[in-house]
């Protein structure tokens, strides 16, 4: 599925983008010319040869913080999607497993949830249990689990009624090999698309509580709190504030754009997109073909 | 009115108002039942967020370093050390009845607090939705209308687009763009209505749009796809066939099939917009209910906070039934069947 | 409002050599369609599907879908020639002077807006009527379809009626503007057997009543059988046989034609007999 992935146009852009996004996060700090929290040249200075991107308002260099923030603000989101995945998936799998009552509570307590104004109680939430990183990443986390809970619970769903399970156990396999096999294949594309769009609000929140102050404190660098800070003295340096954002914004569009393209690519009409492009570079077709209405209808026009 | 009537049995009318009366009251119990659970459980979530984090007002009222037999006495004071569901019911049945509680921080009633700011926050957020619900039918529309060719294209991959910004990114380029750069309108305060139409507006607009931007994008997509669907529909030929005009059955008949599917997204974005509000009250300085919410959260006000969430589930509770009450209204067919 | 009170009205529909085609992908559809049809009078259109009778009407209406064209040929409708016709000129045709009625009639009302106030639309738009005056022709109109209450008709939504009742109120939406010329395209299929003899009694009345022009579409021989007075075949988009119901039936000149013929005797035409028997005795 990743292969087919990066043979559409945003399937590339997707991974080039993440590409930089994840080397930077890992790498960042080790490639920073100078250490984010220290001050070391005068304050508020536009780009330069020695300071890239500028100094911020106490001085310290631009491009380094950022650098430095790659790491708390990316692993943040992807900790984010792990627990999200962890406390959504399995109930959601449970539910279909566990009979009525589970299922019941289960769903009106997902419902809720998306009725939640979530940023609200994400906020909340970091805030009253502490006000830490941790803190955060677990209650955006929780409150993003929904997503997984229902992906987790269609697949389930589709796959017990499928018939591979019934014939599989027709044959006396047993309920976890069945799950293993047929459960994967089936479901790895919605659960890609979930992870990448997660992912990508996982980035926009943590951005947002950081921007707050809420589970990070000065001086640690992270996006969300350059950003906050740019915006202070955004008189003096109007173009600052750009930097993070268009960070940010790649990240959040390589995490869509990737979304988008497991979507294009999977299911029927994915197979069709894939052979038809296929054909096209073959030079057999001259465009690609699309369902028209019109004259298949039947009866309508007989 | 010719109305026949067997012995005994109502009048043909009276039987039509008891039906539509029956289905009324059908609708609002399904509400009610959708719609009781989510409150009940958000606010037994926000109370038990309050709980569990331990704090009291200690550090508030009494400072650090208060003794430990003056906390104790404070904790009792406002009730905390009586059993969990206890305190729970006693919470819910005040906020029922419109008691929010006090503040930690300064033992005013909460309710007093949040009554200006309430009307910061709902101007952003309302006027975000008129611009979402605006904008959003007319690219919906003009995407619909010019299916399929390049105007189709352009406003799908616009919205598309637009989506995936979030407010907070977008209130800073609009600052940037529209405050620091043009000057042409201001980057942070609030001026309420009664100063004017002109600076109240002014001053709301940015964080509006930059409220809004998602709900365009949703309006868009779902209008757009309502209509596609709507227009291929056997009522639209029957309509035609009698020979009304194109824009009547654009507007009377199309459109009212079409809009349910924006109008229900209408419901889902709006705790996204109340969300989102905390932000970008925080860019803006606009002292509404989000930076409320934040300022109370890092001040360990638990009783401002679990207020907060459960106003905002109370709003989300409301406007999701108002909603189901227009789609009903538009397209009560959607009500048959279950 | 264009004024066609004072055009021909010996000759309602005029179509000939009419040929219609598709753009994607390019291909004929119709090959050439002759008939007339003259103020009054009922003329029967029978084919299987695909055999052009549907988008033959459609061009009658101007109602073609977007792919599909005519290429050729001309329709006459009271003299006026259609082929130049606008929006608005269409507009004012339609209802006014040709309407028609379709297969699955609940899906071609709003499934949104109570009937009564469907109906009441038409006659406020075409014919000017007053909200009062709308709600009492429409009532009258009802009750004219032999709807056993209108009033509560009048209130209800398209889901909440059969399918013969719902057929009924379509038509009384369609005449309400007052038109010389109804096509009923499929208007009994998928209708109970009884229901169908109702409602082509119904079209029948119509005509004799109100002096309509009927133009009767379906694939059912019998149906076309019970109340037209010619009788048109089509099969893939050509004209098989043309002429006067009795001739086409008793002596057909066309292979095609016959074989339907002979399986409506084995099928169908027998309950027509059957029941026309027992309406005589």
């Amino acid at each position: 599925m990743l292969r087919n992935a990066l043979r559409v146009p945003s399937g590339r852009i997707a991974a080039v983008l993440l590409g930089i996004v994840f080397f930077l996060a890992i790498f960042g700090p080790l490639l920073a010319p100078d250490a984010p929290n220290t001050t070391v040249a005068a304050q508020l200075q536009g780009t330069s040869g020695a300071h890239l991107l500028g100094t911020d308002y106490v001085g310290r260099d631009v491009l380094s913080r950022m650098l430095a923030g790659s790491t708390l603000s990316v692993l943040g989101a992807l900790m984010v999607v792990v627990i999200a995945f962890v406390v959504g998936a399995i109930p959601g799998l449970l539910s279909v497993y566990l009979g009525r009552g589970f299922e019941w509570v289960s769903l009106r307590v997902v419902d809720t949830m998306i009725a939640l104004p979530f940023l609200v109680f994400a906020v909340a939430m970091t805030a009253l249990l502490g006000n830490g990183v941790v803190q955060s990443m677990f209650a955006v986390g929780i409150l993003l689990s929904p997503v997984f809970f229902r992906v987790a619970r269609s697949s389930a769903l589709s796959v017990a009624r499928s018939q591979y399970v019934e014939a599989a156990t027709l044959s006396g396999a047993s309920t976890a090999w069945v799950m293993r096999k047929h459960f994967l294949a089936k479901v790895l594309p919605p659960i890609s698309i979930a992870l990448s769009t997660t992912m990508a609000t996982g980035l926009v929140v943590i951005a947002s509580l950081t921007f707050l102050g809420i589970g990070v404190q000065p001086p640690t660098a992270t996006w969300g709190g350059i950003l906050a800070a740019d915006l202070q003295y955004i008189a003096i340096q109007p173009l600052a504030p750009l930097v993070p954002v268009v960070v940010i914004l790649a990240a959040v569009l390589g995490c869509n754009l990737f979304a988008d393209a497991v979507r294009d690519v999977s299911g029927e009409a994915g197979r069709q997109l894939l052979n038809a492009r296929a054909a096209r570079k073959a030079g057999k077709l001259t465009r690609v073909p699309r369902a028209r209405i019109g004259l298949r209808k039947g009866g309508e026009l007989g | 009115m010719a109305t026949v009537s067997i012995a005994g049995a109502p009048s043909r009318g009276s039987l039509i108002i008891q039906h539509r009366s029956r289905q009324f009251a059908g609708v609002i119990w399904r509400l009610l039942a959708a719609f009781i659970p989510v409150f009940l459980l958000g606010s037994f979530f926000t109370f038990l967020l309050g709980s569990i984090s331990g704090l009291n007002p200690a550090p508030l009222q009494l400072g650090d370093g208060a003794s430990l037999s003056a906390v104790h006495a404070l904790e009792q004071k406002w009730g905390l050390t009586r059993p969990f569901f206890d305190q729970y019911f006693t919470w819910l049945g005040h906020v029922l009845s419109g008691n929010l509680g006090r503040s930690w921080a300064n033992n005013n009633p909460v309710s007093t607090l949040l009554e200006g700011r309430a009307i910061i926050t709902l101007s952003a957020a309302g006027l975000a939705l008129l611009i979402g619900i605006v904008f959003g039918f007319a690219l919906g529309a003009l995407a619909a209308k010019y299916q399929d060719t390049w105007v189709d294209r352009v406003v799908t991959i616009l919205s598309a687009t637009i989506s995936t910004l979030p407010p907070f990114i977008v209130g800073v380029v609009l600052i940037d763009l529209f405050a620091t750069s043009l000057h042409l309108l201001p980057a942070a305060g609030y001026v309420s209505m009664s100063q004017g139409f002109g600076p109240w507006f002014s001053h709301i607009i940015l964080p509006a749009v930059a409220l809004s931007f998602d709900t365009v994008s949703d309006v868009a997509r779902q209008l757009r796809i309502g209509l596609v669907s709507a227009k291929r529909q056997h009522y639209v030929t029957g309509a035609v066939v009698r020979g009304l005009s194109g824009r009547r059955v654009f507007w009377v008949h199309t459109l009212r099939n079409a809009v349910s599917p924006s109008i229900a997204v209408l419901g889902l974005k709006f705790p996204a917009l109340l969300g989102g509000a905390v932000v970008t009250e925080s860019i803006f300085q606009l002292s509404g209910y989000g930076q409320f919410a934040t300022q109370a959260a890092v001040q360990g006000d638990v009783p401002s906070v679990q207020a907060v969430l459960v106003v905002a589930v109370i709003l989300v509770v409301i406007f999701n039934m108002f909603v189901n009450i227009i789609l009903n209204a538009l397209v009560p067919s959607a009500s048959r069947g279950t | 409002m264009v004024d066609l009170t004072t055009v021909q009205d010996e000759i309602a529909v005029e179509v000939h050599d009419l040929r219609i085609r598709s753009t994607v992908p390019d291909a004929e559809l119709v090959h050439g369609v002759n008939f007339t049809l003259r103020r009054g009078g009922t003329l029967g259109i029978v084919g299987e599907s695909g055999s052009g009778k549907t988008l033959t009407c459609a061009a009658v209406l101007g109602i073609l879908p977007k792919q599909v064209e005519r290429s050729h040929g001309t329709i006459e409708i009271f003299g006026r020639h259609t082929a130049g016709f606008g929006r608005q000129e269409w507009v004012d045709l339609r209802g006014n002077v040709i309407s028609a009625v379709f297969q699955d009639p609940g899906s071609y009302l709003n499934p949104s807006i109570r009937l009564g106030k469907q109906i009441n639309e038409v006659l406020r738009v075409k014919k000017g009527l007053s909200r009062k005056q709308a709600k009492e022709e429409t009532l009258r109109l009802l009750s004219a379809m032999h709807l056993r209450h209108p009033e509560l008709v009048y209130d209800q939504y398209a889901h909440e009626l059969s399918g013969g009742m719902l057929q009924r109120v379509v038509i009384a939406a369609a005449i309400a503007p007052g038109p010389k010329i109804l096509i009923a395209d499929e208007a009994t299929t998928a209708l109970d057997v009884t229901v169908q003899a109702e409602v082509l009694d119904l079209l029948t009345e119509l005509k004799d009543r109100e002096g309509l022009s009927l133009v009767v579409v379906s694939h059912d021989l019998a149906v076309v059988a019970q109340i037209c007075d010619e009788v048109l075949v089509m099969r893939s988009g050509e004209i098989v046989e043309y002429g006067p119901t009795d001739e086409v039936l008793h002596s057909p000149s066309n292979e095609y034609t016959k074989l339907l013929i002979s399986e409506h005797e084995r099928y169908g035409l027998d309950r027509i007999i059957e029941s026309e028997r027992l309406q005589v005795a």
